[in-house]
């Protein structure tokens, strides 16, 4: 009865219980789950991202549409948050906005650390006159403001929207070579490195497999955090009139045409200006969460 | 091949360390023959080249800062030093692997274990993804960890089990020589005879040498056939065990040995060797261990000091060793 006993437990104890594979982004993603104000600034996020994508399904007038008689009219049940000067339905332009804003705010994002990598890790792998020349060329460009650079690049290469995303990765690219680079430096003295090497791995080997996955995470939290500035910095470039341009749905593009007229028709403003505000709101919720989940230490 | 050949010949091996203009001398002709299955101990203090040595044999010293300046190391009657870097596939991780001090650190925090195996495995054959799995589960299970943690990360393992992972990498082509560089320094006392059992299990497996950096005396006396004590980039003493341990000549040997704490009933204090290991930027002249020597006379502050053969076998560099 006993032996019986103890037979069926070890039985259902199966020997070989395979370990799950539990790697760094799997506890990072559990310890974001548990932080509140994160999952917020997620669930935000996604909102917005759900309303951009079904906007034809929200809305029932096309974002170009014009109503000729009813320009620049304010809030009312047939279009709730008003028309701009040309009669075109705000709340249309601004879901539809949403596609050009966020994908804005991503890609030159995603684009500005990426170039930060490659050449920060260049410059941090390589050493010597190759991360002296990357950073000299880093220090002219920031020794100019980020905006500046982007107003010379927009200035430069005309104005339009895949411009822009260009001009503001270029911008604050600089950035990410540095972070890179410090990150790359402080990884490169790793003892695993060494063991690498003593096994005949190759550079290039060494650099993907064995430094950038050790330098991501710093990384992924600054294009986080940098979504939302993009697109900010973007609304500042149309200001100016460079950026993108008019036509184009673009949250910054409609908050600056509506700032001529911010005191007689305020919802021209108001309404994009909540949209960015809401979007950099919940990205920066996101990415305090992120931060505290990749680093756990730095949590108070 | 007889059990007594010659597998490793370094000679006069010497490399340096730029560092903000300055010139550091790690290691100043340095020379020792390794026998086929042999082990030999690097004895010596901290900064005094023992690493570097085993460094400079990989090729694997960061360059710059680092130079090697001279030398040679004969593996198998090959220069290794003159090999092209393309050509050191097979040296590398094959005929010669290394086994690091910390293995909190000589882990990739970012692959899984078995991944971190299979790499070696992939990189010296052309084994696919899952022939390299399978050896890297056989090679974890050989070291005593369930190949079922093949996908577990560095952080899931103790110290001990992370130096057990380290052995496996080094072990996977069963080396000639197996440089082992303070192998258990970071580890608790009972985990470093486990590993210290291991590394000799496996050694005598393949019949491998071994070079194993310490310095600890304790650990040289279980493991090492011959040993070496280094002083400031120089071998000062060189000669079997039973040479160095009976019979220590050279000055500084007879200070390590003399500073081992006693349990004698009376004994009250430690003796330490007088002063401080010289600055590599400016070693000594004449003998580099002449300023700090009980016994130094004004002949040893100049000129070369010859490397007297004491007994067959067992060399020492002093003017004036114990006998």
């Amino acid at each position: 009865m006993v032996s019986n006993k103890a037979g069926s437990a070890a039985a259902t104890i199966s020997p070989v219980k395979r370990r799950k594979k539990e790697g760094m982004w799997k506890q990072v993603f559990k310890r974001l789950m548990k932080d509140r104000a994160a999952m917020i600034g997620l669930i935000g996020v996604a909102v917005i991202i759900l309303i951009s994508i079904c906007a034809p399904i929200l809305t029932s007038y096309s974002p170009e549409e014009m109503d000729l008689t009813r320009l620049n009219s304010g809030p009312s049940w047939e279009h709730p948050m008003g028309t701009d000067a040309l009669g075109r339905d705000y709340m249309s332009r601004l879901f539809y906005g949403g596609r050009y804003s966020l994908v804005l705010g991503i890609s030159s994002s995603f684009l500005s650390v990426l170039i930060g990598i490659i050449i920060g890790s260049i410059a941090g792998y390589f050493g010597n006159w190759v991360d002296n020349i990357i950073m000299r060329l880093c220090d002219i460009i920031q020794a100019i403001p980020g905006v500046m650079i982007s107003i010379i690049i927009s200035l430069a290469l005309g104005t339009g929207y895949w411009v822009t995303i260009a001009a503001l990765a270029i911008g604050g690219c600089s950035h990410g070579i540095r972070m890179t680079r410090a990150q790359v430096l402080s990884v490169r003295k790793s003892e695993y490195l060494d063991a690498a090497r003593t096994v005949n791995c190759g550079s290039i080997r060494i650099m993907f497999k064995h430094i950038l996955p050790n330098t991501m995470s710093p990384m992924l939290l600054d294009f986080t955090m940098r979504i939302a500035n993009m697109i900010q910095f973007s609304a500042g470039l149309s200001v100016i009139g460079l950026g993108v341009q008019a036509p184009t749905p673009e949250w910054g593009a409609m908050l600056s045409a509506g700032r001529n007229v911010i005191r007689t028709y305020p919802h021209l403003v108001m309404f994009p200006g909540l949209f960015i505000f809401a979007i950099s709101f919940f990205i920066n919720l996101f990415g305090d969460g992120l931060r505290d989940a990749l680093d756990p230490k730095l949590k108070k | 091949m007889s059990s007594t050949d010659l597998l490793l010949s370094v000679r006069d091996l010497t490399v340096e360390y730029s560092s903000g203009g300055d010139v550091i001398y790690a290691v100043n002709g340095v020379s020792f023959d390794l026998e086929r299955g042999k082990s030999l101990g690097l004895v010596g203090e901290t900064g005094a080249g023992k690493t570097t040595v085993a460094k400079a044999i990989l090729r694997v010293l960061p360059m710059p800062p680092a130079t090697i300046k001279g030398g040679t190391v004969l593996l198998d009657g090959e220069d290794i030093l003159k090999k092209p870097e393309d050509k050191m596939l097979d040296v590398r991780g094959q005929k010669i692997s290394m086994i690091f001090q910390d293995p909190m650190t000589a882990l990739n925090p970012t692959m899984t274990v078995g991944e971190q195996i299979a790499e070696v495995v992939r990189l010296h054959s052309d084994a696919t993804k899952q022939e390299a799995k399978q050896k890297a589960m056989q090679m974890l299970k050989r070291v005593g960890i369930m190949p079922d943690r093949y996908d577990n990360y560095p952080y899931q393992f103790s110290g001990g089990m992370k130096q057990r992972v380290v052995i496996a990498m080094a072990l996977v082509f069963k080396p000639d020589l197996l440089l082992a560089d303070e192998p258990t320094t970071a580890l608790d006392v009972t985990i470093q005879a486990q590993i210290l059992e291991m590394i000799r299990s496996f050694k005598e497996k393949f019949n491998s040498s071994m070079i194993l950096i310490t310095h600890d005396l304790g650990i040289v006396a279980e493991n090492c056939d011959t040993v070496a004590v280094i002083y400031a980039g120089q071998i000062v003493e060189f000669g079997s065990r039973e040479d160095l341990f009976d019979r220590p000549s050279h000055p500084y040997t007879v200070g390590l040995f003399r500073s081992l704490p006693s349990y004698a009933v009376g004994e009250a204090r430690l003796h330490p060797i007088e002063g401080a290991p010289p600055d590599p930027r400016n070693i000594p002249s004449g003998c580099v261990f002449h300023p700090r020597c009980p016994r130094a006379t004004d002949s040893c502050g100049s000129g070369e000091i010859p490397n007297r053969e004491l007994t067959p076998g067992h060399f020492c560099r002093c003017l004036y060793p114990e006998v």
